[in-house]
């Protein structure tokens, strides 16, 4: 199947990959190789080049790199999928740049930047935090009603589950075509271009003797242990890193943070916050030239 | 005892399951056995655990001849998961005990496999505070290791995470909630809120007397 048109978005320019301890990740560079490296950290269950309509507005002057995290895109599956795993992979990717980066990351990979400049300061320059702040105290209120961490015996239980299904070799199921791989993603994320749309899942996906299914190991989710959502803003009381909050204010499957959810996270850390209107969680796909705008004229602050 | 060590599949790879003893004749239930940080199943070995029926020991990943998860995470959880796949491995109903960090996860495992696990025996031992009941801010993520260096066995990054573990009280209890029957022998060297927040909680009861009468006791029951 040809690669589906999406007229905002550029391939990257180069490809290779970085090695971590238990496999590589796919890496994907725009840009001149001696400039200023701006690495981009997607979220979960999204991939490298979900960052292609992004990219082409920030690489006249910074080596733009984008990697697929472990188990997402077309990075190696893994073992192991802990919080600690992938920002540990951060800091790879970063020595592989050079050593010394500024961040532009997404919901998830937003976190584990933060974490990642508390934990190697030296790595991490500065963060652009694209809605990546955490769930809200109570939980994300969707459709279907509040959406609630189950209690901590329930959760261990779904996981060993789960292990038990992956010890058997279980996976996502497979699709009978694209466009309901494509039907699929759309329903989460209601808010996105058609066209942008299929050229991401696209990218997302791979298709197999039976039809079509995601790239990404099932098995990200294999994390477990005690975990408190009020454990995010004590941690965060350690960040030094300046930091610029991007965020949107329509509701989608996954937030976004309100200013006063960013507030109360962030504390007294050195950032600025933006609010992107009419725009839902995935603010860099949606308005990828107003987030470069934003990032740019703060990173040249 | 027998010596017999089978590896059988987790998901993240295989782990070292030892037969300590057949049981054949006895008619007994299975024991389980699950050791403190930084040891294996040659604690149980050396102990000599007497018991009318099956007796197995798990080698946790990164100990004895469990090799260490590629990615070097550990976690309690991720190592009841292997339990979990000894249980698979072995059948149910059956027995657990563990000690130190074995317990912590003993009590793990009793709590979510609550029908497969009829009791479990819990002593104190290496690993099992773990880091205390809450977390110290920020948790601190290590430099990621060289790709490439061979690992010791136990691996040092076991035994440092294992031991970052948090351990909140009102979590553990959310297991002993479910379990059917936690014994509890011995005190523990050090302060552990999980510990006394459990023997003081539901479907557990202190044993006096040592760990092989408290293992005759439920051999009876």
């Amino acid at each position: 199947m040809q690669e589906p048109v999406d007229r905002e978005a550029h391939p990257p320019e180069r490809f290779s990959s970085v090695p971590t301890i238990d496999g590589e990740l796919a890496l994907y560079e725009w840009g001149h190789p001696d400039a200023p490296p701006l690495v981009l950290v997607h979220g979960f269950l999204d991939h490298g080049r979900g960052f292609d309509r992004l990219a082409p507005h920030l690489m006249a002057d910074y080596r733009v790199v984008a990697f697929d995290a472990r188990g997402h895109g077309r990075s190696a599956r893994a073992e192991s999928y802990g919080w600690e795993n992938d920002v540990q992979d951060l800091a790879r990717v970063i020595d592989f740049v050079g050593g010394s980066a500024d961040l532009i990351a997404h919901s998830r990979g937003g976190g584990q930047a933060l974490d990642a400049s508390i934990a190697y300061p030296k790595r991490v320059h500065r963060v652009v935090d694209i809605d990546g702040f955490g769930p809200p105290p109570d939980g994300w209120e969707t459709v279907d009603g509040v959406r609630e961490d189950p209690p901590a015996r329930d959760d261990l239980l779904g996981f060993l589950d789960r292990r038990r299904a992956a010890a058997m070799g279980r996976s996502w199921p497979t699709y009978p075509s694209f466009e309901a791989l494509v039907e699929r993603r759309g329903k989460q994320n209601p808010r996105l271009d058609p066209d942008w749309l299929r050229y991401f899942v696209f990218h997302a996906a791979k298709q197999t003797e039976d039809g079509w299914t995601w790239r990404a190991d099932s098995h990200v989710t294999l994390h477990a242990g005690p975990w408190d959502v009020g454990w995010i803003t004590p941690t965060w009381r350690s960040l030094r890193v300046p930091i610029l909050a991007i965020t949107g204010t329509e509701r989608d499957a996954w937030g976004p943070a309100s200013p006063e959810l960013v507030a109360e996270r962030l504390g007294d850390a050195d950032y600025e916050h933006v609010t992107i209107p009419d725009t839902g969680h995935f603010v860099h796909m949606e308005r990828p030239r107003e987030v470069a705008e934003a990032a740019l004229g703060w990173l040249k602050r | 005892m027998t010596g017999h060590v089978e590896s059988i599949p987790s998901s993240r790879g295989r782990v070292a399951l030892h037969e300590l003893s057949s049981g054949e004749g006895a008619g007994g239930l299975g024991l389980l056995l699950l050791h403190p940080l930084g040891a294996s199943s040659e604690f149980w070995r050396a102990r000599a655990p007497r018991w009318p029926g099956p007796i197995h020991a798990l080698d946790f990943v990164g100990h004895g001849q469990s090799p260490p998860t590629e990615g070097r995470d550990y976690l309690p959880e991720l190592l009841c998961a292997d339990a979990d796949a000894a249980l698979v491995a072995l059948g149910s109903p059956r027995v657990v005990a563990g000690a130190g960090l074995g317990a912590y996860i003993a009590l793990l495992l009793a709590g979510v496999r609550s029908e497969d696990v009829v009791a479990a025996l819990l002593e104190p031992g290496e690993g099992l505070a773990g880091a205390g009941p809450e977390p110290v801010h920020p948790q601190v993520v290590a430099e990621p290791a060289p790709c490439g260096e061979p690992v010791p066995v136990p691996d040092p990054i076991a035994i440092e995470r294992l031991e970052a573990s948090i351990r909140p009280p009102r979590y553990a209890l959310d297991f002993s909630r479910h379990a059917q029957r936690l014994v509890m022998t011995g005190e523990p060297k050090q302060p552990t809120p999980w510990w006394d927040a459990v023997a003081e909680g539901p479907n557990a009861e202190r044993a006096q007397g040592g760990w092989q009468p408290a293992l005759d006791a439920l051999s009876l029951a």
